[in-house]
């Protein structure tokens, strides 16, 4: 028995097994359908989302901040 | 890239087979292979063989080191084939899956690669990243063992 008769009785016995009907029907829908996708969590973070304005909305949100700290400490007795 | 449904069909098939070879249970090869697709398909991923086979082998090197299951050596319950036309000397389905099963995992992936899918050594090193070298031995070693438990099967028999 050489090589070539165990890889072709190794290739025969696994062309033998498939995925059962079912399990491949469900994946092919979940390919279908955009469900997977739909599923992502959300994994943006607070700094990512900041970043994602622009440079004028950045200096607004960071001088309405700071503005805020100012009459949060003026405000303390 | 949209494939065909049949197309994805004769992927998902591949897919399940690759990963039938590195678990050697059907149950764990269905998980492995849907942990995978989705994985691929909520990145947006290419649907070709190459992209799920290197995703399929990910998750189970993630899943055997979170679960400490590095040797896999579960038995999968056997489906009774028939034994249709098979010469004396044909090594038989039921022989074949028990000398599989001793194999190690990366044994069983390299012999599979090989052997089932047609690739070289270099294109499995490129896959596994692991030496050319590497992949010759465990494809022999493999070989050897398989032929070994068949020799040990026939003695059996004649005795």
């Amino acid at each position: 028995m050489n090589d070539k008769h165990i890889d072709e009785q190794i290739k025969k016995h696994y062309q033998k097994k498939n995925l059962t009907p079912k399990k491949l029907e469900q994946l092919l829908l979940l390919a279908a359908s955009d469900s997977a996708k739909n599923n992502t969590p959300e994994t943006k973070t607070k700094k990512q989302l900041f970043l994602n304005h622009s440079f004028k909305q950045q200096f607004a949100i960071a001088a309405s901040v700071c503005l805020l700290i100012l009459l949060t400490l003026q405000a303390l007795p | 890239m949209k494939k065909s449904s049949a197309n994805l069909a004769e992927l998902l098939q591949h897919g399940y087979r690759y990963a039938l070879s590195i678990t050697h249970n059907t149950t764990q090869a269905e998980d492995l292979l849907q942990d995978a697709w989705v994985a691929i398909l909520q990145a947006d991923g290419p649907q070709n063989k190459g992209y799920l086979f290197t995703a399929i082998r990910n998750h189970f090197i993630n899943h055997s080191k979170r679960d400490k299951l590095v040797p896999m050596v579960a038995l999968e319950s056997y489906e009774a084939e028939q034994h249709q036309n098979d010469s004396f000397f044909e090594i038989t389905n039921e022989t074949l899956q028990q000398s599989l099963e001793i194999l190690r995992p990366v044994e069983r992936e390299a012999l599979f690669l090989s052997a089932v899918e047609g690739y070289t050594a270099e294109e499995i090193a490129n896959h596994t990243k692991q030496p050319r070298g590497t992949i010759l031995s465990l494809i022999h070693r493999a070989r050897k063992k398989v032929r070994q438990y068949f020799k040990r099967d026939i003695k059996d028999v004649m005795q």
